[in-house]
């Protein structure tokens, strides 16, 4: 009996050890890949195998080259490029109807990309009409549309041909077009075009710059021309900060604020660019830094995700630029990304589109990424108490999670704990608030070893002036003596 | 028991007496000071009076390897790299004694063709004496850095700096003294070093990569060779 256990028990053993456990990753401190454990699980896809319309019934469409993906008033709004349709569907992913209607015919799209709705109105970047189309939610009609903006700059053969649209709470539109380099266009509430926002720097390395330096007038004229990268995708949080996300640039996540600076925060172990570790050389797997397709804010404000297609993965971090967790892979799996095109928060769920799998793909929060979220909400809030109870349950699920470490220190630099807050921030790895702990420590131990120091040093002071008064008498008397 | 701890005692004297251990400490510490106060009159006598010392140069370079480590494995929070994981002391040996050779190899060989009059073994003792500021200063800071604050670091950092110039300008006034050379030629003498150790490090990695061609081809051949008898 015991050893047919014993049998048993090895067997398990051995084999157990090649079980397949999937496992996301994350950045150490030290920039090396670390496994972590999952945050986002992929909880339902939506694909033409399984649509149904509301009420369990056969939908009528099929889902192709989807193209970007909206959240409104618990409805889901996609847009598909290949059929001219934005597809609504209710919060149970049953789809529920389609725009434009068939006899509405100014309202007829050719190749809708992004989509944003505000205030009951959708705005639809109708990219070959070369125009924003606008409808109204509640007629579903075609209402107005915002086309080639009446410029000086834009003369010429110059197409307006839209690929991302954004609107902000005075209605103003926020549009990313097609061979447009100087930035974001901005157009006003009535359509007319503004500004150029937020504009990407060109750079040039050392030897690209020697070059121009010396060349003429006439050879910079021949010269191939360097555009700035162009914006990939933008969105837009409660405060009115515009995020952005541009392919072949860095930074390649911007924060804009009104004037077009950059101010994202980026203190985290790497900096917000995704995947901070990559090939550069192999040709079998994907090389070069993430590129960034769409990047979209969480309500609460300070959470933000992108979305990286290259190599299919989401990256979350928080307003301070941490990189929280990584979600998604690439590959031929139904669970996995071909080719994700957009993403969006859904309250804490994440939906992203594929156009390739043809798929409208649901994450969910694990308890693992449910405790980070609220670790972070709690510190957001204030309730650093209960912050650094969160944080001790994450490290308990996970006790790689560097940042925890952090956040319980945190919390004991502010109850005073300084020896703990030391010892937890190092193991976090949190440099500026490590040095505001140590600072006080040392104080605190300054001030207990400050009394016994001052004594001996006084001691020594009488001790060395007595010497010297005792040697100088000594003299004297000699000097006296001869 | 107290016989035997007395002859113990009395043969660590002894040992004492013979090894001099207050001439040994005066020529680690005080020579070398004497260097950075007096570096002309201090490097004539370095030369001529045959004061620079063969062991005191090697326990500075060693120092040195001790000083680089410790600034990777017990340097403040603050001022250290996050994983000390990939700490290699033979690396940081590397680090060290592979420049002072390569200088000292190269400076010979330019030196001697510019009517230098030091030897390389001067040289090379020499350049382990000027090791002797950066060794003071940065194995004391090191210790130091673990009870500053981020505001305080500069401190740190600047002393470190200081002793990189003490390192530099030690190196520099051994060069002009050693080589009887005045200034502009030491200057001179120097950049082609620079080009010397360029020129050394390109013919190394030449011979290197040489030598694994050589390699690589002979183990085809011995493949072969395996392959068509069997």
């Amino acid at each position: 009996m015991k050893k047919k256990l014993i049998i048993i028990l090895i067997v398990i053993l051995t084999f157990s050890s090649y079980l397949p456990i999937k496992a996301s990753y994350n950045y150490a401190p030290w920039g090396d890949v670390i496994e972590q454990a999952e945050s986002y699980l992929l909880k339902r896809q939506v694909n033409n195998a399984n649509l149904v319309a509301e009420g369990g019934q056969e939908a009528s469409i099929t889902l192709s080259n989807l193209k970007d993906v909206f959240v409104y008033n618990e409805h889901l709004y996609v847009s598909d490029a290949n059929a001219n349709q934005i597809y609504i569907f209710n919060s149970n992913y049953e789809y529920l109807e389609s725009l434009p209607k068939a006899d509405d015919d100014l309202g007829q799209l050719k190749q809708p990309e992004g989509i944003y709705i505000y205030d009951e109105k959708l705005y639809v970047s109708d990219f070959n009409n070369e125009r924003i189309a606008v409808f109204d939610l509640n007629t579903k009609l075609f209402v107005d549309e915002i086309k080639n903006p009446d410029d000086p700059i834009f003369a010429g053969d110059f197409k307006f041909k839209p690929k991302k649209v954004l609107v902000d709470r005075t209605e103003r539109l926020y549009v990313i077009a097609d061979n447009v380099f100087e930035g974001i266009m901005e157009f006003d509430s009535d359509g007319n075009f503004n500004r150029f926002f937020g504009t990407n720097e060109i750079r040039l390395n050392a030897f690209e710059a020697l070059v121009y330096k010396l060349s003429s007038k006439e050879q910079r004229e021949k010269m191939a021309l360097k555009f700035q990268a162009s914006f990939s995708s933008i969105d837009i949080d409660n405060s009115g900060y515009i995020y952005t996300v541009a392919k072949n640039d860095t930074p390649p996540l911007k924060k804009l604020n009104f004037k077009g600076g950059n101010i994202l925060n980026s203190m985290g172990y790497v900096s917000v660019v995704g995947d901070a570790r990559y090939p550069s050389l192999r040709e079998k797997v994907a090389t070069g830094p993430s590129s960034f397709a769409d990047v979209a804010v969480h309500e609460n404000d300070y959470l933000f995700s992108a979305l990286d297609d290259k190599r299919g993965r989401i990256f979350t971090y928080d307003d301070e630029g941490h990189l929280l967790y990584i979600t998604g892979s690439m590959g031929s799996q139904s669970s996995m990304f071909q080719r994700p095109t957009a993403l969006v928060y859904w309250g804490d769920r994440l939906v992203v589109v594929d156009s390739g799998n043809e798929a409208i793909m649901i994450f969910e929060l694990t308890d693992f990424g449910t405790l980070i979220n609220e670790a972070i909400a709690h510190y957001k809030n204030m309730e650093y108490d209960l912050a650094k109870e969160t944080w001790e349950e994450v490290l308990s699920l996970d006790s790689n999670y560097f940042l925890a470490y952090a956040g319980i220190g945190r919390t004991q630099l502010r109850n005073e704990d300084y020896k703990n807050a030391v010892n937890n921030l190092k193991r976090g790895y949190d440099y500026y608030n490590y040095s505001k702990a140590y600072e006080q420590y040392r104080n605190q131990k300054l001030q207990k070893l400050l009394p016994y120091a001052l004594v001996l040093i006084l001691a020594g002071l009488i001790f060395g002036i007595g010497r010297t008064l005792k040697n100088s008498i000594k003299r004297d008397k000699e000097d006296l003596g001869d | 028991m107290t016989k035997t701890f007395k002859n113990t005692f009395l043969k660590i004297k002894s040992f004492i007496r013979k090894v001099d251990i207050k001439k040994r400490l005066f020529e680690l510490f005080v020579f070398p000071f004497y260097l950075i106060t007096h570096p002309l009159k201090g490097y004539e006598e370095f030369k001529l009076e045959k004061k620079g010392k063969m062991w005191v140069a090697i326990t500075y370079i060693l120092l040195m390897i001790l000083s680089m480590t410790l600034k990777q494995t017990s340097a403040g929070f603050l001022v250290s790299t996050p994983s000390i994981t990939r700490v290699s002391i033979l690396k940081t040996a590397l680090f060290v004694i592979v420049p002072v050779c390569l200088i000292a190899l190269g400076n010979w060989a330019i030196t001697t063709l510019f009517d230098g009059k030091g030897h390389i073994k001067e040289i090379f003792i020499m350049l382990g004496y000027s090791l002797a500021p950066y060794v003071w200063l940065s194995i004391p800071m090191i210790g130091v850095s673990n009870f500053l604050i981020a505001e305080e670091l500069q401190i740190y950092h600047v002393v470190l700096n200081i002793g990189i110039f003490g390192i530099v300008y030690l190196a520099f006034f051994g060069f002009l003294v050693l080589h009887e050379f005045g200034l502009f030629k030491n200057i001179v003498t120097l950049i082609a070093t620079l080009i010397a150790i360029m020129v050394i490090l390109f013919v190394g990695l030449l011979v290197l990569s040489l030598l694994q061609q050589i390699y690589g081809f002979l183990e085809q051949v011995y493949k072969e060779y395996i392959m068509r008898t069997s």
